[in-house]
């Protein structure tokens, strides 16, 4: 068989197989890539880290919360409205139950409200009211959540649902919510805890997993047929060779 | 050359039939696949969009079955290529079917008669 595989027709297939090995395996490891969603998470890191802009650079008050601005921290001058501060339950915080503290920023100008998480609690009833007059608010930002039970008014809700306090309050408002980082002038001290924007979950995504088992699948056959073709080959001209002998005996000339 | 005598006239009989079988599986898949396709961006409608990947699962053994005939046969990789890349062609997958079992089925039967 190995002179077989010396043949240049073979020598050629053989070339073919390293390419089709090499692009298997490296579109196994772009799903595998894929699967880890390693792209997106340091897409978001980065927005995480890149510097403080004023809000109105990232978003447009109703308009689409684009991808790129998930975590991107970002600074709001306004004024806290009070009225309107409701505790999004039950939330957890380092393995603690509570909830979050969530008070609108009606921001001065132009004018447009955008929800901030000011910190978590675990006890309803030590929720801090919010500091009056104009505070300036670092925040990261978070696309809103999807719709629960609750309202705006009833002071509870299940979610950041951007959608109720357009209900509950005139003016415009932007299609995202932050989490505070930091406030100016400083809050003092309370229960309250802040808390982290977070990233999104990197779990491995398993379609995308199988993908690239596939793909190892695949460079696997292609193995499988340079090898069987090749064997097939050699058993072919054992064969004939056999024959050619036998038909030698039969008869000798 | 005259038409090669087949070896295994018992193997590539099955492995024929498999491939009539796979072949036309593949060309209905398609149809379906395209009535997806037509929903999913014509429409905007997912209804179907759970039949991508049996699609895909249907041609993979129709590409198995495709090289098992074809190394049974003794065809060359270019011409299994070919079929295959034949049959992404709504309709020329029936073809493929046709043509193949119309030069394989006279050689088989006169493997069989010798």
């Amino acid at each position: 068989m190995l002179q077989i595989a010396r043949r240049p027709k073979w020598l050629g297939l053989l070339a073919l197989l390293a390419v089709a090995i090499a692009v298997c395996l490296r579109l196994a490891a772009w799903q595998l890539g894929v699967a880890q969603d390693k792209g997106e998470v340091e897409a978001v890191k980065a927005a995480a880290s890149r510097p403080v802009v004023d809000i109105s650079q990232v978003l447009k008050p109703h308009s689409g919360f684009p991808a790129t601005a998930s975590a991107r921290r970002v600074s709001a001058t306004g004024a806290y409205a009070a009225a309107q501060q409701v505790l999004v339950t039950p939330r957890r915080l380092d393995g603690v139950s509570g909830s979050w503290v969530v008070t609108p920023l009606v921001i001065d100008s132009p004018r447009v409200t955008v929800p901030v998480v000011r910190g978590f609690v675990s006890d309803p009833s030590t929720a801090p009211a919010p500091p009056s007059g104009k505070v300036t608010v670092v925040m990261g930002l978070a696309p809103g959540e999807s719709p629960t039970s609750g309202s705006v008014e009833s002071g509870t809700m299940g979610s950041v649902d951007l959608a109720k306090y357009v209900n509950a309050m005139p003016g415009e408002f932007y299609n995202a919510f932050g989490f505070g980082i930091s406030e100016d002038p400083a809050v003092p001290a309370s229960a309250m805890r802040a808390v982290p924007p977070p990233l999104p979950d990197h779990g491995v995504k398993w379609r995308n997993a199988a993908y690239a088992g596939q793909w190892v699948i695949f460079a696997g056959f292609a193995v499988y047929m340079y090898l069987r073709a090749m064997r097939d080959e050699y058993e072919d001209e054992q064969e004939a060779r056999a024959e050619a002998l036998a038909d030698k005996e039969i008869s000798p000339t | 050359m005259s038409t090669p005598t087949i070896k295994d006239p018992k193997g590539v009989r099955t492995a024929l039939t498999l491939f009539k079988v796979t072949s036309i599986a593949a060309g209905l898949a398609m149809f379906v696949l395209i009535a997806e396709m037509v929903m999913k961006y014509a429409m905007k409608n997912d209804a179907l969009a759970w039949w991508s990947p049996v699609h895909g699962f249907i041609f993979m053994v129709f590409a198995l079955a495709t090289f098992n005939l074809g190394l049974k046969l003794r065809w060359s990789f270019g011409r299994m290529i070919g079929i295959l890349l034949a049959a992404c062609v709504p309709f020329v997958a029936f073809v493929m079917e046709k043509r193949v079992a119309q030069e394989v089925e006279p050689q088989l039967a006169g493997s069989l008669a010798s």
